[in-house]
């Protein structure tokens, strides 16, 4: 019985190793071969050119304004997102009617594809005739440039990806609020506490758990900003809003320089990677999750 | 186990299977596929032709395909060069980014062909053939049509604020600024404009510098591109003032800073844009009662008196190195290219094929006659200039793009410093 | 006075609540609206049209092939789904309930290329897939990005449940592992399967930048692409033609997800994965 499960074994896990290894560990040491070359793909010649890619990349501004305008959005986004999405779980864990409708509409933008929301919110945050600042303006307050000024490129966009993923995090706070033990409230009541106090005492602790989760996640998320700009802004405007997936984009497709689109490619995951690797570590330092 | 692992190669199979077939047999017959540009005139353009070619050539056949949208035709054109899936023929090639093109190895040399240069000269003047030969000696590109750039202005509105609708004064920077304060109007006083002056786009993209920066420093400089001898020439009294002109339409209000999605101008939201003849025939579609007038391009105080030059916005054929079949392909693109073709195409697309005396041709008086605003454009066409031969064009004006955007729309830079930056950063790109 | 209070906290969150309904929904609402009003009321604050005209959706199906670009997403979301669903399911099993050597390693190692990130991939896939000669074909969309391992984690997690008695009853009558596996387990774990097939479909159906890369040909276009391309070129673009590409988008998932909307959240509380 043993000896037959064996074979089997590897028979059954074969297929999708050899999708893993022609499409996943093959690209990655294909991507670390292309950092050290210079290729526009069609040429039969390709040089080697040592570190050549990484010590432009170390010289680029405009790398560093991409990386720059992605923490940026990372920054914006993140407390956005889990201050609304605390809000709206800590409500939703109440004794109330219809739960499942408001969770229910939470959701649907996070299920919705990007492309969607990123021209819905592009027209609704366009200056001249936007609803937004239709209805900014019958209260006086003046068009505001959503997209179109260095200022508010960025934070715009984070919160248009804040509105796409809030759902995602409210449903991710509400099952850590279900899991505090109730005991805690009427203990603390006892003591004559007040639900401020409650909230600051005793649910956000107990979140911590979920909270480092939803950091995580929206970091990684962040690094990986591409449709929003790439449809509401085209990166602009002066590049304040180019994300580095979109300047590695650029770069393979606008100058066919695969090389060193690869190197960003490269140090981008290993930010990503980094970012990742400290979350696994606090995330197994608590055993709650 | 054998059935579900058949199931799974049969679905493999069937994915590998669709990959392969998409090169069908043809059984003796040549297939071309043709790319024209997408917009709409065009591609009516395109319908009939190949529909009137594939009836007189069935061992010829031609597919039409308009170019894969997206932000830039160049793009769409440079990675199918990368991904080997090229057409045979093209009419969208933009000269400027051409160089980028050979450099991946994508073109094939016309001037190779035989008796191509012949034909070629003797529809097209020989020194406008010449300005399109690459680098090497050889000609990529059969010169194809032009679009001069000027200026439409909405003449009801330019008789509503108190200026001459049909001889306006709009030919130098301040005169052209003074109308434009006149032209921006608050109808419904909530303090902000509702008719705008001119709508320059204010999108980062690289070329949409050939509507505002490149044709102003054109007639700026009398036609002067912005390289000389590989090196950045347009740090001078020229490029700054261009910035320094868009500047104060953009900071005075005169001009949105936003985007749109629909034709401000047929809507009657801005009263003067900057384009080619190729908007005409969309103008008359969402707008046909609207009178239009045609201005050439303003030149700074004092160098008024002569046509100014322009951004000739020129589109080339191009046949791809990937084609099996260079001498059909070649045929096609002479069919493209004949007399009746050219005044097909200036009918259907108001567009200018670069033929010599298409204006004068009785043919195509009548029509000309009809469109009075294309006449002006026609004048204007021998005044114009391409862009600088050189396979980082797309860089270079993303470059020149970023800082005239920090200064003229945002208002942040000093035109003397953008400029002075723009010319140091496009010396390291081409020092790359 | 509690009573009162405790009646004022209700409002206050019922209040939180509704604001974030209308947050959430109206813009869907606005985004469906002006795909059928007409051009001179797109801009107009109204909350309902004076009238309901197809115009938009008339341009746009004249301009983009929407039906074709559909059949392509289907089968881009589809085949994606298809192929993880089966050799994942396969891996899963063998993971959760056959011994063999190094099991646990590779396991790990799966979950660890979960971590990698689609960026450092992306270069590399597309050059594979130009030389493989893939451009444009569903072969070059599909293959590619088959390689899910939250698939595996799910059905290894499941599987892990089924009463052994059952897979050594199947044994005996001498059943193969495939044969287990197809007849006895994934009946079993219609829920695994409906959460991998959601969350599998979702990606391919919603993604823009993949499709960017290898398919240039309208003909080939999932819809996310095409709308996309749609929209942003300069000339004859409309906002309400925009707005009726996007609705014609974002109606299927949304179907789905307002028919599987259970499965939607409770995988996401009990895995916390990203789809």
């Amino acid at each position: 019985m043993v000896k037959r499960n064996h074979r089997s074994a590897y028979l059954l896990i074969l297929p999708y190793l050899l999708f893993l290894g022609v499409f996943l560990i093959y690209p990655i040491l294909f991507s670390v071969w292309l950092t050290f070359h210079d290729w526009n793909i069609v040429s039969t010649d390709i040089p080697f050119v040592g570190l050549e890619n990484y010590k432009r990349l170390m010289e680029d501004e405009l790398f560093f304004t991409s990386l720059w305008n992605t923490v940026r959005f990372i920054l914006i986004n993140i407390p956005l997102q889990i201050v609304l999405a605390l809000l709206l779980a800590v409500a939703l864990n109440q004794p109330i009617k219809g739960r499942g409708f408001f969770r229910g509409a939470y959701f649907l933008p996070v299920v919705t594809s990007g492309v969607v929301i990123s021209f819905l919110w592009a027209w609704m945050l366009s200056t001249d005739g936007g609803i937004i600042n239709e209805v900014l303006g019958r209260i006086g307050i003046p068009p505001v440039p959503w997209l179109t000024s260095e200022t508010w490129a960025i934070p715009s966009l984070a919160w248009v990806a804040a509105w796409k993923n809030l759902g995602y995090y409210v449903v991710i706070f509400l099952a850590g609020l279900q899991g505090i033990p109730k005991n805690l409230y009427e203990a603390a009541r006892m003591d004559g506490a007040s639900p401020v106090q409650n909230f600051f005492r005793i649910t956000l602790p107990m979140l911590n758990p979920a909270m480092l989760l939803v950091v995580i996640l929206s970091t990684i998320n962040g690094f990986q900003l591409f449709t929003e700009p790439f449809i509401m802004t085209g990166g602009g405007p002066a590049n304040s809003s180019l994300s580095v997936v979109m300047y590695i984009y650029k770069n393979a497709f606008q100058s066919l320089d695969m090389g060193y689109a690869a190197t960003i490619g490269l140090v981008l995951a290993l930010i990503i990677l980094t970012v990742s690797l400290l979350q696994k570590r606090f995330l197994e330092r608590d055993t709650y999750y | 186990m054998k059935k579900a692992m058949f199931l799974c190669m049969s679905l493999l199979l069937i994915l590998v299977q669709t990959a392969c077939s998409s090169s069908g047999d043809s059984g003796g017959k040549v297939e071309l596929t043709y790319w024209p540009a997408a917009n709409p005139a065009e591609v009516e353009f395109a319908k009939e032709v190949v529909k009137e070619w594939n009836k007189k050539h069935p061992n010829i056949q031609v597919k039409m395909e308009p170019l894969p949208a997206s932000r830039s035709s160049e793009e769409v054109i440079l990675t199918s060069i990368a991904g080997g899936t090229t057409p045979d023929i093209t009419s969208n090639i933009n000269p400027g980014a051409l160089g980028q093109f050979i450099e991946a190895g994508g073109m094939l040399p016309i001037d190779e062909i035989d008796g191509a240069m012949e034909t070629i000269t003797k529809r097209t003047p020989k020194e406008t053939v010449e300005a399109f030969r690459s680098k090497d000696g050889h000609l990529y590109q059969i010169p194809w049509k032009g679009n001069p750039v000027m200026v439409l202005y909405n003449k009801e509105h330019f008789k509503e604020a108190g200026l001459d609708p049909e001889k306006p004064d709009i030919s130098t920077y301040s005169k052209f600024l003074n109308a434009a304060k006149k032209l921006k109007r608050d109808k419904n006083g909530d303090g902000k404009p509702d008719v705008w002056a001119i709508n320059p786009n204010v999108e980062q993209t690289w070329w949409q510098r050939f509507f505002d920066f490149y044709p102003w420093y054109l007639a700026a400089t009398d036609g002067h591109t912005l390289l000389k001898n590989n090196k950045a020439a347009f740090n001078n009294k020229a490029g700054v003032e261009t910035v320094k002109f868009f500047r104060s339409l953009f900071q005075e209000g005169m001009a949105p800073k936003s985007t749109f999605k629909e034709n401000l101008f047929a809507k009657g939201k801005v009263s003067m844009t900057i384009t080619g003849p190729f908007a005409l025939a969309d103008l008359k579609k969402q707008n046909p009662d609207m009178k239009i007038g045609v201005a050439p391009i303003p030149v700074p105080d004092g160098q008024e008196g002569k046509r100014s030059i322009t951004y000739g916005d020129p589109k080339n054929i191009g046949i791809f190195k990937s084609t099996e079949h260079p001498e059909e392909a070649w045929e096609f693109a002479k069919f493209l290219i004949s007399k009746e073709n050219d005044r097909k195409f200036l009918e259907i697309t108001q567009q200018i094929p670069f033929r010599k005396g298409i204006d004068k041709d009785p043919a195509t008086k009548e029509f000309f006659k009809k469109n009075p605003a294309l006449v002006e454009f026609a004048e204007q066409a021998p005044y114009t200039r391409a862009t600088d031969d050189s396979d980082k064009l797309t860089d270079l004006f993303e470059a020149l793009s970023l800082e005239y955007q920090q200064s003229a729309i945002m208002g942040k830079k000093d035109p003397r410093q953008a400029v002075s930056e723009a010319e140091k950063k496009v010396n390291e790109i081409l020092a790359r | 006075m509690d009573r009162i209070s405790r009646g004022l906290k209700r409002m206050t969150m019922y209040l939180i609540l509704i604001a974030g309904a209308v947050l959430f929904i109206f813009p869907f609402y606005w985004m469906v609206l002006a795909s059928i009003k007409t051009p001179e009321e797109v801009f107009d604050l109204s909350l309902i049209p004076s009238k309901v005209t197809w115009d938009s959706y008339v341009y746009m199906f004249d301009r983009i092939p929407v039906w074709g670009s559909l059949l392509n997403s289907f089968i881009f979301a589809g085949g994606v789904t298809l192929i993880t669903l089966i050799f994942t399911s396969m891996a899963g099993y063998a993971l959760a309930r056959l011994e063999f050597r190094g099991r646990d390693v590779l396991f790990s190692v799966i979950l660890l290329t979960m971590m990698i990130p689609f960026q450092l991939l992306m270069i590399p896939l597309y050059i594979i897939v130009v030389k493989l000669g893939w451009m444009n074909t569903y072969a070059g969309l599909v293959l590619p990005v088959s390689v899910n391992a939250l698939g595996i984690f799910i059905f290894r997690q499941f599987f892990r449940t089924v009463p052994q008695e059952l897979i050594d009853a199947a044994r005996i009558d001498g059943a193969g592992e495939l044969k287990i596996l197809f007849r006895i387990m994934l009946p079993l774990s219609k829920p695994a399967c409906v959460t991998v097939a959601i969350f599998t479909f979702m990606g391919p159906w919603n993604d823009l930048l993949w499709p960017l890369l290898v398919t240039r040909d309208q003909e080939m276009m999932p819809l996310a692409q095409a709308a996309t391309l749609f929209g942003l070129e300069g000339q004859g673009g409309q906002w309400g033609s925009i707005m009726a590409v996007t609705t014609i988008l974002a109606v299927p998932v949304v179907v789905l997800y307002l028919f599987f909307q259970r499965y939607f959240i409770e995988s996401v509380s009990s895995t916390g994965m990203k789809g």
